[in-house]
């Protein structure tokens, strides 16, 4: 019988329990998965293992969630309870293994999967930019984490560090390392680095990491392993004490509650007399309790317009790349050089940068000598093909990020619009942690398949991309101007308070430049920017509303503008548009979509709203 | 689609428990739907509709997509 996802096997007395989810391009750990884990554990244990490791075969994802959102979605508690209860039994065997248990991490660690990760004893990982950390459950979801992250961070890595992940800070590798987070880093990937850490643990007789929970001296066995400039566990709270709590009041208004629930469970394991059975009851029930609220469920919904705005742009929700990736880049911009110095840094396992020119040129495995010169959507299609051969070790697909059409390699250009290349690009904010990027394509093609691997890159890389079908102008740069216009008529400082209150996540760049006519961070528009005629506007003229207006006045205009590009083809399907408005403004997934929440207003924008998505006129 | 699937397909099919859907499958379903249907489907509303996941059968769905008419 065919794994659900989860196999092992002893080898040299060591346990390997492989995680790889069939049927689907993540590692999901769903109650099938969660079964085999237990058994494959149970067993590997009664052969006598000495240690477990616990290992994923998608090389992009290590876990990224548990297979929780259709169950929880549903409001059904005794359904959703008995899978969580599944799932958490498998939690509970890895946390009580008798032997010492090591996360070899490569890829997308989210979640439930960064949970799973932390019931090991240590935990190494991949420096490659898809390895990293990130807790959705509180950012993404709205509900409190289910499977022991709020006890098992704080102790970890301190109160300050722990909540801030908790909050939803993404860490890479590397950060992971220096706040404990993670005990070593493996250079050449976490296959090789293993022999030597499994040698270290056979010479100090297999030990378990001390518990980083409640105050104890611990022994020195487990911890020396825990990094060559890290002492004991505790090392790690003494630092992270030191480190300042994120402010509750400076969180986006639908935050606050949920942050101060987490912190008080964070706490939990400070006091005296604390078990972590104790805790972790607490906050499965404060799970119970978030999850169960509107504002979860229309978060967990996001989710699936998320994937939705995907399938349109490029046709598939799936998660793969090809496994050897040549991206050219051509510095002649300073937009180029900067996107440029992001990819670099968010360096990805197989992906070669190169910088354009003669030489690489002729270095570089083109998709096909044949292919050059071709109208770009075959080179799309070829490329994809190339693509499947790609881990067969055959020339890899190659991409170029330049000011116009490199031949023979898919193009995209950042700026104008009206490029040669194979698609334009707008890069709004930079400085994100992830940055949205508008992509639009040449090609008439629908759903815009050739630009998969693209936007994979992009997307696996850490940016937001959205495909529209702008004309004239960046659909992003439409949203922008009325977002702008709708603040026009209140102070900056106004503008912001309102803004977070609502919940609005406004990139660093926008918030600055709220007030100012061009925000700063946009790419210099080459033509003059027109005098959209906003209702949103006038009305904030006329009238100085009170700040709990201004957020609904500005949610209210970019909608508008967003059904605008709907009905003129720059927006392909109301996801887009609701996913444009969560990545540039932050609009707050506890609300769903942009449209739905406009629609549930009246006027003229919200029935507009309402037709978009479907529904009959009200 | 391999045979074994299709056999699976009954009214009474749960798109979880029988048919083996996870999240990504949803909004897949969802793009074909709308494609099918010639207009925009939410399937989190339908999610949201049931008292248990078992309930998300092929029936339900298509009592869902009627009643949106």
């Amino acid at each position: 019988m065919t794994s659900a996802g989860c196999t092992g096997e002893v080898r040299g007395g060591i346990l390997y329990l492989t995680l790889d989810t069939r049927g689907s391009s993540i590692n999901v750990l769903t109650p099938a998965v969660a079964l085999e884990l237990e058994q494959e554990l149970e067993r590997g244990l009664a052969a006598g293992a000495r240690a477990a490791v616990l290992l994923s075969a998608k090389p992009g994802s290590f876990v990224n969630g548990v297979g929780l959102l259709l169950a929880a979605s549903s409001h059904a508690e005794s359904a959703a309870m008995e899978r969580a209860r599944t799932l958490q039994r498998c939690y509970e065997r890895l946390a009580a293994a008798p032997v010492p248990t090591i996360a070899a991490i490569e890829g997308n660690c989210y979640g439930c999967g960064l949970e799973l990760a932390l019931t090991c004893d240590y935990r190494l990982a991949a420096d490659t930019s898809d390895t990293h950390f990130y807790m959705s459950e509180i950012r993404d979801y709205a509900f409190i984490p289910l499977f022991g992250g709020t006890q098992r961070l704080p102790p970890l890595l301190g109160l300050g560090a722990g909540m801030r992940m908790l909050l939803g800070e993404r860490a890479t590798a590397k950060a992971a390392l220096r706040m404990g987070l993670v005990d070593r880093l493996a250079p050449q990937g976490v296959r090789r680095a293993l022999p030597s850490l499994l040698r270290e643990l056979r010479a100090r007789g297999w030990p378990k990491r001390e518990a980083a929970v409640g105050v104890q001296a611990g022994s020195k066995r487990g911890a020396s392993l825990v990094g060559s400039t890290r002492g004991a566990s505790l090392a790690g709270s003494r630092r992270g004490a030191r480190e300042a709590l994120p402010r509750i009041a400076a969180l986006p208004g639908p935050e606050r509650e949920l942050a101060r629930d987490c912190l008080r469970l964070a706490r939990l394991p400070g006091r005296r007399g604390y078990r972590l059975e104790d805790g972790l009851r607490e906050e499965l029930a404060s799970f119970w309790r978030t999850v169960g609220k509107p504002e979860s469920g229309r978060a967990m919904s996001f989710f699936f317009t998320r994937q939705s705005a995907k399938v349109h742009g490029i046709g598939s929700a799936s998660y793969e790349r090809p496994a050897r990736l040549a991206v050219e880049l051509d510095g002649g911009t300073p937009a180029l050089r900067g996107l440029g110095r992001l990819l670099r840094v968010r360096k990805l396992a197989g992906v070669t940068l190169r910088a354009a020119g003669g030489a690489a040129r002729n270095g570089r495995a083109t998709i096909g000598a044949a292919d050059r010169g071709r109208a770009p959507a075959r080179i799309g299609r070829a490329g994809r093909a190339a693509a499947k051969n790609g881990a067969a070790g055959s020339a890899p697909f190659a991409i170029a990020f330049a000011q116009e059409k490199v031949a023979g390699l898919l193009t995209c250009a950042l700026g104008a619009l009206g490029t040669s290349a194979d698609c334009a690009a707008l890069l709004p904010f930079p400085g994100e942690p992830v940055p949205a990027i508008e992509l639009v394509p040449a090609s008439a093609e629908r759903p815009w398949r050739g630009g998969t691997i693209l936007f994979q890159l992009l997307e696996q890389a850490g940016f937001a991309p959205v495909v529209t079908r702008a004309r004239g102008r960046f659909v992003s740069e439409r949203l922008l101007d009325a977002f702008h216009g709708a603040l026009a008529g209140s102070t900056a400082a106004q503008a912001r308070r309102a803004l977070l209150d609502f919940g609005f996540r406004l990139p660093a760049a926008l918030a600055l430049g709220l007030g100012k006519r061009t925000p700063r961070g946009l790419v210099e528009r080459r033509e003059p920017a027109t005098a959209w005629p906003s209702r949103a506007a006038a009305r904030a003229a006329r009238d100085p509303a009170g700040s709990a207006d201004l957020a609904a006045r500005a949610a209210e205009a970019v909608a508008a503008e967003a059904i605008r590009a709907l009905d003129d083809g720059a927006l392909g399907h109301a996801s887009q548009a609701d996913l444009l408005a969560h990545v540039l403004f932050g609009f707050p997934v506890v609300h769903g979509g942009l449209l739905r929440f406009v629609a549930a207003g009246s006027g003229e924008t919200a029935r507009a709203a309402a037709r978009v998505l479907g529904r009959r006129a009200s | 689609m391999p045979k074994s699937l299709h056999k699976k397909i009954t009214p009474q099919a749960s798109i979880l428990a029988d048919l083996g859907m996870d999240s990504l499958k949803v909004v897949e379903l969802t793009v074909l739907l709308e494609k099918q249907l010639g207009r925009p489907v939410f399937l989190p509303e339908w999610i949201a509709s049931v008292d248990d996941p078992a309930d998300l059968t092929v029936e339900s769905l298509a009592r869902f997509l009627s009643e949106k008419k």
